[in-house]
């Protein structure tokens, strides 16, 4: 099919442009598709649950999925849906928290580190070396259990786990962007350090942050979700799809849509922000654009 | 009383390769509303002067000397004093106007800018100012290419944005540093006439850097030529244009004359290792030996061991 070439030469703000490039790319519209039914299904999740999803019936224990209960029941008869659908809450909660908390905190001090250097600059990545020395969720594991169980907790210590890559990342494009001649230009018209970090470096760092953000979702609701599996995060009865996975283990054998449903609902999720994540680093990566022959 | 008088202006850095002496005891003067032009070869420290004033070096950069601009003596300033000056009484025009514009935000945001750097100005406000500077640097259109980006700007259009950045406090010195190296020819001609135009109007005093010495002639009173980090003859351009004494000016403006180009054999020497004596006198055809021991005062305007004497 031939695609209209005057349409193509209006001049299109930027989002459009990364809204276009995000078209092209199929799994990126499946990825971005999925993340908003899961955001329309958090929000509206008291309207269309089937059943509470606390409430016990100890007489429809383990149940498999049938009309009435599309997913089955739990060990406890509660209906495995509808704490899927509320896990979404949490799940999604825990991400936002987390990656707000992680990319805030972590461009903040890639940008302070990058831009000011010195001794700063060391202090910051020193303790970022040192963070990054420790796997990750084995960190969090250890800062989770110190503070002891709860969701709270595990948001606590998946954010001091996860600002560092964001404060890596940041420098080095501050490092980059503090030498180009904007800069210079902005020092002689007299502009103060403080308004030329935020205004013109810290721009230059948005698109990778983007991008890590919503790669940083997947990893996040993936680390809550084993925290929460092995304990550590949301306590009963709050339906948490990691938790879950952990109660329904015991019964592997006699009913494997316990953890099978969960399960899938945390890798369809994790999968539709990576498959996102990568689309908008390509969309947002200018140097991968495309040029139209004619 | 000059505007601007730098005396001594040593700028030295310290790099593996050894010590580069970028600026090497320089000495100028501009008066109020005076365009001084500062001519040499590329690496000779020009630049450098200029971004010794703006007190914008580079960290690993070790400046000594005097810069006395409007009683105040620069180097001496508090970082937030030196800030208040750039922009609102001293301004820059950089080389390459494509790099200076952060293409992030359109130009008329980034003019809008300069006006809030000082001053309190609502976002209203400064935009109309910016659209009379851009009108004030013949901008066409200027309410259409407020909303515009850097890049959809050509080359001699950012140019004038920058210059309607740098004038959008009234400077009393605007710095240009090679404004139009790299624009087309026939664009050059027009911001140079705007440049022009616009610092007479404005009785803006002007050091204009440039290796250009037609653009020198047009547009300045003064001219000082600077050779391996120091000034090697300075006057009015006329007097120096016509009658040059140094040997070096010479063959400055012997290497663009009638008869052909005749380039300037040899190179500017490396900053590390500068030649003892005078610094010219590995290139100068007039070398004598008292050229290779001693280093030339500056008399009468000229930096030379043969004008010593006469």
């Amino acid at each position: 099919m031939e695609r209209a070439i005057p349409a193509r030469e209006k001049v299109s703000p930027y989002i459009l442009e990364v809204v276009d490039g995000l078209k092209e790319n199929r799994l990126a519209v499946v990825g971005l598709a999925i993340v908003v039914s899961l955001v329309l299904m958090a929000i509206l999740a008291p309207f269309i649950v089937p059943h509470d999803p606390i409430e016990l019936h100890l007489d429809l224990r383990l149940l498999s999925p049938s009309w009435q209960y599309p997913l089955g029941t739990d060990d406890l008869g509660r209906c495995i849906l509808s704490r899927l659908i509320y896990g979404t809450r949490v799940s999604l909660q825990v991400g936002v928290m987390v990656v707000g908390i992680t990319a805030i905190s972590g461009s903040l001090l890639g940008l302070t580190a990058g831009y000011l250097g010195g001794i700063i600059d060391e202090i910051i990545m020193r303790i970022v070396d040192v963070l990054l020395a420790f796997p990750g969720l084995i960190l969090a594991l250890v800062i989770a259990g110190l503070l002891g169980p709860g969701l709270f907790n595990v948001m606590l210590a998946l954010s001091v786990v996860g600002w560092t890559r964001y404060a890596r990342v940041v420098r080095g494009c501050v490092l980059s962007a503090k030498e180009r001649g904007f800069v210079e230009a902005a020092r002689a018209i007299g502009s103060s350090n403080f308004y030329i970090m935020f205004r013109h470096v810290l721009p230059e760092a948005l698109s990778p942050v983007i991008v890590m953000s919503t790669l940083g979702m997947g990893w996040t609701i993936l680390s809550a979700a084993a925290l929460s599996f092995l304990g550590l995060g949301a306590q009963p009865p709050m339906p948490e799809w990691g938790s879950m996975l952990n109660s329904g283990r015991a019964f592997l054998r006699v009913a494997p849509h316990l953890i099978t449903f969960p399960g899938l609902a945390i890798m369809v999720t994790v999968l539709a922000f990576n498959f996102l994540g990568d689309g908008l680093r390509d969309a947002l990566d200018p140097r991968q654009k495309k040029r139209v022959e004619i | 009383m000059d505007l601007l008088q730098i005396s001594n202006l040593y700028v030295n850095f310290t790099t593996k390769a050894g010590v580069v002496r970028a600026s090497d005891g320089v000495n100028l003067e501009i008066k109020q509303g005076e365009s001084l032009c500062l001519v040499g070869e590329s690496g000779c420290g020009k630049t450098i002067v200029a971004l010794g004033i703006m007190r914008l070096l580079p960290q690993n950069a070790q400046i000594s000397g005097k810069i006395w601009f409007k009683g105040k003596e620069l180097l001496s300033l508090g970082k937030e004093e030196m800030r208040r000056i750039r922009g609102r009484e001293i301004a820059m025009i950089f080389e390459q106007p494509a790099t200076c514009l952060d293409p992030v935000f359109t130009v008329g945001d980034q003019i809008a800018e300069a006006m809030r750097v000082h001053e309190r100005c609502s976002g209203k406000e400064s935009k109309e100012k910016a659209i009379d500077l851009m009108e004030m640097v013949e901008i066409p259109s200027p309410q259409k290419r407020f909303k515009q980006y850097p890049h959809e700007f050509s080359g001699g259009m950012q140019q004038r944005a920058m210059i309607a950045i740098a004038l959008s406090y009234n400077p009393s010195l605007l710095i240009a540093d090679e404004p139009m190296t790299f624009l087309d020819v026939t664009i050059q001609a027009q911001i140079m006439e705007l440049l022009k135009d616009l610092v007479s109007k404005f009785r803006t005093s002007l050091l204009l850097i440039t290796h250009d010495l037609g653009v020198a002639a047009e547009m300045c009173d003064g001219v000082a030529v600077m050779y391996a980090g120091e000034i090697v003859e300075k006057g009015r351009v006329s007097e120096v244009f016509k009658y040059p004494k140094h040997p070096y000016t010479k063959a400055l403006l012997g290497a663009i004359s009638n008869d052909g180009l005749k380039p300037i054999k040899g190179s500017v020497p490396e900053l590390t290792s500068l030649p003892s004596g005078c610094k010219f006198h590995p290139r100068c055809p007039l070398v004598r030996d008292v050229c290779r021991e001693a280093r030339p005062e500056m008399k009468n305007g000229v930096r030379c061991h043969l004008w010593e004497k006469s």
